[in-house]
Formats: structure tokens, C-alpha cells, sequence
């Protein structure tokens, strides 16, 4: 129901729905050429530094090892204790593409200097978390440079990604997420006391995750993510 | 002669079955912890983490000797006391109830000098109760379950880096021996006034139970109380896992603790020295 609205929504907000005859670029397309750049990426390990800037968790930044297979194997390995938030790494995009969806563009906007077209993608997986994407993609490099996403379960998400050397994939991936939304454990290990009003005016979380030493396609076989899950 | 009188103090501690009690006792609910989290410690660690892994990926090792011994230590300071006293609360009035007080004091030792030996002595008893358990519980903690960081929930989600932790854990044990110190002080206060085993430790712990009830409620009237009740300082060994270390907070508690040792060991040598000694 959910989804209906909001297609009956975008097919409103389209310009084309009041007659304007200016061609736009198809939505599709652009999609499919920004997959089809990072599938060039069948798999890939990294070093990562992962910073957590919430309100009321206070944890040094943490380095771990993450593998990755197309398009939604992921592994994050460390020693010590991490937290990597589940939506809006960047990978995590490219998963949402794989299956069906339906996708409208909405225009350009210029973001940090940068032309970027605005794109709705609406899952059409009823199983997806995701119900409405907004994808910023720039048609010079075809990368997706900015993403914001409303999920079923965790709230509002947005991220973006900043690129280098090893385009298509990321230096660097800042999410921003509802804190709102996460309920956390009550009293136990000690006393949780958190300022709800503090939640309130400050309600976005930050989590910054910093790539290195990217080895890329490199033939990374499941059983390496599956061992690893059952080592767990 | 100081010296003297607390070897002699020390050899009629360690000479009692019922000084061992204690440390029995501790290894025994170690042990079981210990055990308890062998058994089913990830399930506790999916109970604790739950909500957090619904919005993140969890990696690393969360079940380690560090977190257990976290938890040991953070349920059993409500129970050390009990340990302490059955042993604290007894060295005066044990001796009035044995009717051993005269012939002592026919020697040409002062009360003071006694009560100080005694007192020395119940310190050292407490200390090495303490270092026991911090041994044992960290021990055996890293021994079974190896190292890690720890994540503690006080006033905020706090990850402490196990880099950090053998010196917080340190810290935190050094702090509970003053804790522990001041309940045996308390313990010395009634032991000097009662005539059998039994009354001092009841009291003492009726009064800590007391004010450990009034300084867990944070409202109203005991809001106001709970600065000036020592249990409520005692329970800030807790401030050794706040992200920052609060050495304002800490100083404080540490200055109260040590005031109330003070005055607790003052008010056993005023009474002992007026004690009529009839025993």
C-alpha cells in the first residue's frame, strides 16, 4: 500500500505529468550504467577506520579488515569490538539494484560544487527494508556520490561517498542515521541513563568509515564469508 | 612492638577456619560465574547486544575475561561485604565473648596500640580479599576467555578498548579495597561496643544494606541524602569505566572513603579506651 502511494506520489511530481516536453535522461539507464561501472568489482578487501559519532555511544575510532563479493557478500573483521551500521554502506546500494525496482527522475542539483541527477528508486521487492531511495549520481563518472534512503524497520538513513584513486569505490562512505530509531538495551552491564532531550534536538547519528589498501577482484570465494559466519 | 602486635594480630586471624570462610566463598562464586558464562554467556551477550545488532553489524569478541569480570565484580560488591564483616566484626568482640580481653590487656600494651594492631590487621585481611577476587575473576577470565574490549552502560553506551582495561580493572580493585576497608572500619565501631560475635555484623550490615536502598532511589528526599551517605561513594568504583576519567568525581569519593575510615577507627579507639574490660 505503502509503495502505491508512493508511486502515485512521484508520478505527480513529475515534471512530464503536467506536460512539460523537455527530454529528461532515463532513470534507468543511468542505474544501470552506475551498476554496471561498480560491477567491474567482483570482489575486493580493505583496511577500514571506522568513526561513531552518536550522542550517547562514545567509542575510539576502530580499524578492521572488510571483504566483499558482488553484490552482497560483506565481512567485517577485527579483533576488537566494532559497530558498522547495517544500511548505508555503500555496497549496500548496488544490492537494491539487483533486484526489481521502479525508478523516476526527479532533475539535477548541484551538491559540494558537483552536477548531480536526482533519482527516486522505489524497491519492488515487498521483502526489501528499503521503501524509498533517492539516488545522487554524478553522469561524468557514473558514481553515485550521495543516497538518501526511509527503510521499513531503522528510519532514515542518508549517505555519501567521497572517491579517489580506486573509483568505484570509495575513500570514504559518511552515513547519517536516525538516532530516534534505535532502540537500545535497557539497564543491564550497568545504568543507562540518556538524555532523551538530548536525542531529540540532536537526533542524527555519524558514522565515517575510511578505506585503504583496497585489493580488488582477487577471486574471494563464499565459503570465505560462510566459514567466517559459522566461526562467529 | 608495633609490628609485633600485628604478627601476633595476623597469626590469631590465620589460625581460625573462619577466617578462610571468605576466600572459599569467593573462589566458589567465581567459579560459578566463571562456569555460568562457559555455559551460556553468548546467549547473554545476544540478550545485552540485541537491539543494537537490529541496526548494526556487531564484530569482535564481546565475551572476554574483561566483560566477566565486570559483571562478577559488579554484582558481587553488593555481596563482599558480608564477607568482610563476618571476619572484621568479629576481631573485638570475639575476644570479649572469649573472655581473652584481660589477660591481653594485663600485658603492657595500651588499648590503642591494640585497636591499631587489630586494625591493621583486619586491613590486610581485607585487602587480600580483595586482590583475591581481582585475581581470580581476571584470571580465570582471561585464561578462559581471552581479551577484548568491554561495553558498559553508564549514563551513555561506553566501548572501552581493551588496551585500556588492566589498568581501569587495577584502578577499580585498589578503590574497592578502600570500599572494603571502610565496611571493616564500621564493622571495628560495634565490634569495640558489642560483647558477642553476632551484633556487629548484623548492624554493619543493616546499615549498609539501609543506605545502599536509600542511595539507589533518586528521587525526592533521598536524592538529597545520597552525597552524604558513604555507600553512595563506595559504588563509584564504577566511575573507573566512564569513558573519561571524572578525577574530581573519583577524588572525592576517594577523600570521603578515607574520612569515614578515619573517623569510624577514632570512634572505635574513644570507646574501646572507655570500655569497662570485665571479660
Amino acid at each position: 500500500m505503502n509503495r502505491f502511494l508512493y508511486t502515485i506520489l512521484l508520478f505527480l511530481w513529475m515534471p512530464g505529468f503536467y506536460g512539460n516536453s523537455v527530454k529528461e535522461p532515463d532513470a534507468i539507464r543511468i542505474l544501470e550504467t552506475a551498476k554496471s561501472n561498480f560491477k567491474m568489482i567482483i570482489d575486493f578487501t580493505a583496511d577500514v577506520e571506522i568513526e561513531i559519532n552518536v550522542d550517547f555511544i562514545n567509542i575510539p575510532n576502530k580499524t578492521a579488515r572488510v571483504i566483499y563479493k558482488y553484490p552482497d557478500k560483506l565481512k567485517f573483521k577485527s579483533k576488537s569490538f566494532i559497530m558498522v551500521p547495517k544500511k548505508g554502506i555503500g555496497f549496500s546500494v548496488f544490492e537494491l539494484l539487483e533486484s526489481e525496482y521502479s525508478a523516476i527522475y526527479i532533475g539535477s542539483r548541484q551538491i559540494k560544487g558537483r552536477d548531480l541527477n536526482e533519482i527516486k528508486v522505489i524497491p519492488m521487492d515487498d521483502k526489501s527494508d528499503i521503501a524509498l531511495a533517492t539516488l545522487y549520481i554524478d553522469l561524468e563518472d557514473h558514481l553515485i556520490h550521495y543516497m538518501e534512503a526511509t527503510t521499513k524497520k531503522s528510519g532514515f538513513f542518508s549517505t555519501e561517498f567521497e572517491y579517489g584513486k580506486n573509483a568505484p569505490l570509495p575513500e570514504s562512505n559518511r552515513i547519517q542515521f536516525d538516532v530516534d530509531e534505535m532502540r537500545l538495551p535497557l539497564k543491564f552491564l550497568g545504568k543507562v541513563n540518556i538524555d532523551n532531550s538530548k536525542i531529540k534536538e540532536n537526533s542524527v547519528g555519524e558514522i565515517i568509515i575510511r578505506y585503504s589498501n583496497y585489493i580488488i577482484n582477487q577471486g574471494l570465494s563464499d565459503d570465505q564469508f560462510e566459514e567466517e559466519e559459522l566461526n562467529e | 612492638m608495633m609490628l609485633t602486635l600485628i604478627h601476633i594480630e595476623l597469626e590469631k586471624l590465620f589460625s581460625r577456619g573462619r577466617s578462610y570462610i571468605s576466600f572459599f566463598a569467593m573462589l566458589v562464586i567465581v567459579l560459578v560465574i566463571q562456569g555460568g558464562m562457559m555455559l551460556d554467556g553468548d546467549s547473554l551477550i545476544d540478550f545485552v547486544s540485541e537491539n543494537l545488532q537490529e541496526v548494526f553489524i556487531l564484530e569482535g569478541n564481546l565475551l572476554n575475561g574483561y566483560l566477566i569480570t565486570f559483571i562478577s565484580i559488579n554484582g558481587l560488591w553488593i555481596h563482599v561485604p558480608i564477607l568482610v564483616v563476618i571476619v572484621t566484626g568479629d576481631m573485638i568482640s570475639g575476644e570479649a565473648s572469649a573472655g581473652t580481653f584481660r589477660m591481653v590487656l594485663s600485658r603492657p600494651v595500651s588499648r590503642s596500640k591494640l585497636i591499631l594492631a587489630k586494625f591493621i590487621t583486619a586491613m590486610i585481611y581485607v585487602a587480600l580479599l580483595v586482590i583475591m577476587l581481582a585475581v581470580l575473576s581476571l584470571g580465570l577470565g582471561i585464561l578462559f576467555f581471552g581479551t577484548g574490549d568491554i561495553i558498559v552502560f553508564f549514563e551513555s553506551i561506553n566501548i572501552l578498548p581493551e588496551e585500556i582495561l588492566m589498568d581501569r580493572f587495577l584502578m577499580a580493585f585498589v578503590f574497592g579495597i578502600l570500599s572494603m576497608w571502610l565496611v571493616g572500619a564500621l564493622s571495628f565501631v560495634f565490634s569495640a561496643m558489642a560483647e558477642n560475635s553476632l551484633s556487629p555484623i548484623i548492624l554493619t550490615m543493616a546499615i549498609i544494606i539501609l543506605f545502599t536502598v536509600i542511595s539507589s532511589f533518586e528521587v525526592g528526599i533521598f536524592e538529597k541524602i545520597r552525597p552524604y551517605l558513604f555507600t553512595t561513594h563506595m559504588n563509584h568504583w564504577q566511575s573507573f569505566f566512564d569513558y573519561e576519567l571524572d578525577w574530581n568525581k573519583i577524588g572525592n569519593s576517594i577523600v570521603i572513603l578515607i574520612g569515614h575510615i578515619f573517623v569510624f577507627l577514632t570512634l572505635t579507639l574513644i570507646v574501646f579506651n572507655k570500655k569497662d574490660i570485665t571479660s
